[in-house]
């Protein structure tokens, strides 16, 4: 649990230093079980991960947009050595419709995965609270 | 208006720190500096890099060098750019040059070995702060404590876009592997075997530990000159620079990830800015530290078509004695990579070779020479082609 402690404590610490207020209120929703980002409002670019500044034309008007809950696998890989994850730690780039491929942890076990795979929204709870994205395979397709 | 090279000296390559920091920087100026037939009061500007991706502060050590080294100068910076670090410290060396500031200036890359991957170092809480700043906010939380996933996932799209194997990727391994095995300063100098790539521990896959680099230890330096100044030895200068960093981190949501815009677009400016095209090349030094985007680079180079890397490695083009040699040093996954000094390190491989100093690995006869450096998964990147006279 101290260690645990610790890795909440440097987080918070480099957020404070790195971060902004999108990225935690992306994290924010995510808890409410929302998952969204930025869209432009003057050229409708869509953003990920969600920024305070559009970085297709610098416009500051944004809005929170739902992101797709489906999307196709485009690559994967596992860690072996996973860092706040236990290990294999699965990831990778699932492709959503209009907004691009997004890097996610993956539901599911390295062998079963093919690229191309529908795959679907999870929501993961950690131990310290926080929430994250994962996809798993819908068994639809791939 | 031409750049001169006068000299250049690296550190071997090494597992961990064997001298101090400022010894090691040292050693490679006082050499350079010999190597250029110059006294080290004739240099005007010195231009650094920080001591390492991670870890200690090198904040003021380019301040204190200046005593240390007993160099008055008329410039003195510490750059950082990621893997690119020391040649952008080479950029504005050389532009201090080309605006006719400065007549002589050294350039030092230098890292200390960061070791992520070791349990202890991996798991540290400390370690967090530094992965949020090395790879983003976002990413961080999802578990990136590297880069090799990111290159992991690059090198199963190569595979699925174009049918590379495992096997071609150890092919080029075992390649790196033979011409480390002819270079004193490498790292790595124990022959490898394609079955040794094939079975080695998989890290992150398709990317098994021989197909990747470590970070390493060690320092480079190189002696840049106005036209007019000339050193001892053959007589070679810069031909052509380009830079290009594309707005992306790592992974972008959607620019391709097997191909690189950074490395197309700063070796086409290099190209042009030299008037030469990629196959006049005669030596090349590229920075990649995965076998499988290594191949890629290769490509995006221009030195070939997209998807075909593997099938010219494979028939022995790209060999010391091919038909153009890259990586005469090893390269990163052999020689080791100690990222801030590793474009000086290739810097003085392709310099040797131009000169015709490179021993066991000397390429026939180069004329043009090119030196690729990177940072992120290609996200920017500089090109810079000598010619020897």
């Amino acid at each position: 649990m101290e260690l645990q402690e610790a890795i909440r404590s440097y987080t918070q610490k480099a957020l404070s230093y790195y971060g902004d207020a999108q990225n935690e209120e992306f994290f924010r929703r995510l808890k409410q079980k929302e998952f969204v980002t930025l869209r432009c409002t003057r050229c409708g670019k869509i953003m990920f991960p969600p920024r305070p500044v559009c970085p297709a034309c610098h416009s500051d008007k944004l809005a929170w947009v739902a992101l797709p809950r489906t999307g196709t696998l485009y690559a994967f890989t596992q860690q072996q050595k996973a860092f706040r994850f236990s290990a294999p730690d699965v990831i990778g780039l699932v492709e959503l419709e209009g907004v691009g491929r997004i890097m996610t942890k993956i539901n599911g076990s390295f062998e079963d995965l093919r690229i191309g795979m529908e795959v679907e929204l999870e929501f993961l709870v950690l131990d310290d609270g926080g929430v994250v994205h994962q996809f798993r395979p819908t068994g639809r397709n791939g | 208006m031409k750049v001169n090279v006068l000299g250049a000296a690296v550190t071997p390559v090494q597992p961990s720190l064997k001298t101090t920091v400022k010894e090691m920087i040292l050693d490679v100026f006082i050499r350079a500096v010999a190597d250029a037939g110059i006294e080290p009061g004739d240099v005007e500007g010195l231009f650094i890099t920080p001591q390492g991706f991670a870890g200690m502060s090198s904040a003021m050590l380019a301040c204190n060098l200046a005593d240390y080294l007993g160099l008055s100068l008329k410039s003195l910076s510490m750059e950082e750019c990621g893997g690119t670090s020391s040649t952008v410290a080479f950029h504005y060396a050389m532009d201090e040059i080309l605006t006719c500031r400065n007549s002589i200036n050294v350039v030092i890359g230098l890292d200390v070995k960061f070791e992520p991957f070791e349990d202890f170092e991996f798991g540290l809480p400390e370690s967090i702060f530094t992965q949020h700043s090395l790879y983003g906010i976002h990413f961080a939380r999802y578990g990136i404590g590297t880069p090799v996933p990111f290159y992991a996932l690059s090198s199963q799209r190569y595979m699925h876009e174009y049918g590379v194997t495992p096997e071609d990727a150890a092919e080029l391994a075992v390649l790196l592997r033979e011409n480390a095995c002819k270079n004193p300063n490498a790292q790595f100098r124990k022959p490898i075997t394609k079955e040794d790539v094939l079975t080695s521990r998989m890290i992150s896959p398709p990317l098994r530990l021989l197909d990747c680099t470590t970070f390493s230890t060690g320092a480079a330096a190189c002696v840049l000159a106005a036209e007019n100044i000339r050193g001892k030895k053959p007589h070679v200068d810069i031909r052509g620079f380009g830079e290009f960093h594309h707005a992306s981190n790592f992974i972008p949501p959607q620019a391709s990830i097997t191909t690189f815009e950074s490395v197309r677009r700063a070796s086409a400016e290099a190209y042009g800015a030299a008037g030469i095209k990629p196959g006049d090349i005669d030596v090349a030094e590229v920075y990649d530290v995965f076998t499988y985007t290594e191949l890629m680079v290769y490509e995006d180079l221009g030195f070939f078509e997209k998807g075909t890397a593997a099938r010219h490695v494979r028939d022995g083009e790209t060999r010391i004695d091919g038909r153009l040699p890259i990586n005469p040093s090893g390269g990163r996954l052999s020689m080791g990579h100690p990222a801030g000094a590793t474009p000086m390190l290739e810097f003085a491989e392709v310099l040797w070779q131009l000169r015709g100093e490179a021993g066991d690995r000397q390429v026939k006869a180069p004329g043009l020479g090119l030196v690729h450096a990177e940072h992120g998964m290609l996200n920017g990147g500089i090109v810079i082609i000598m010619e020897r006279h």
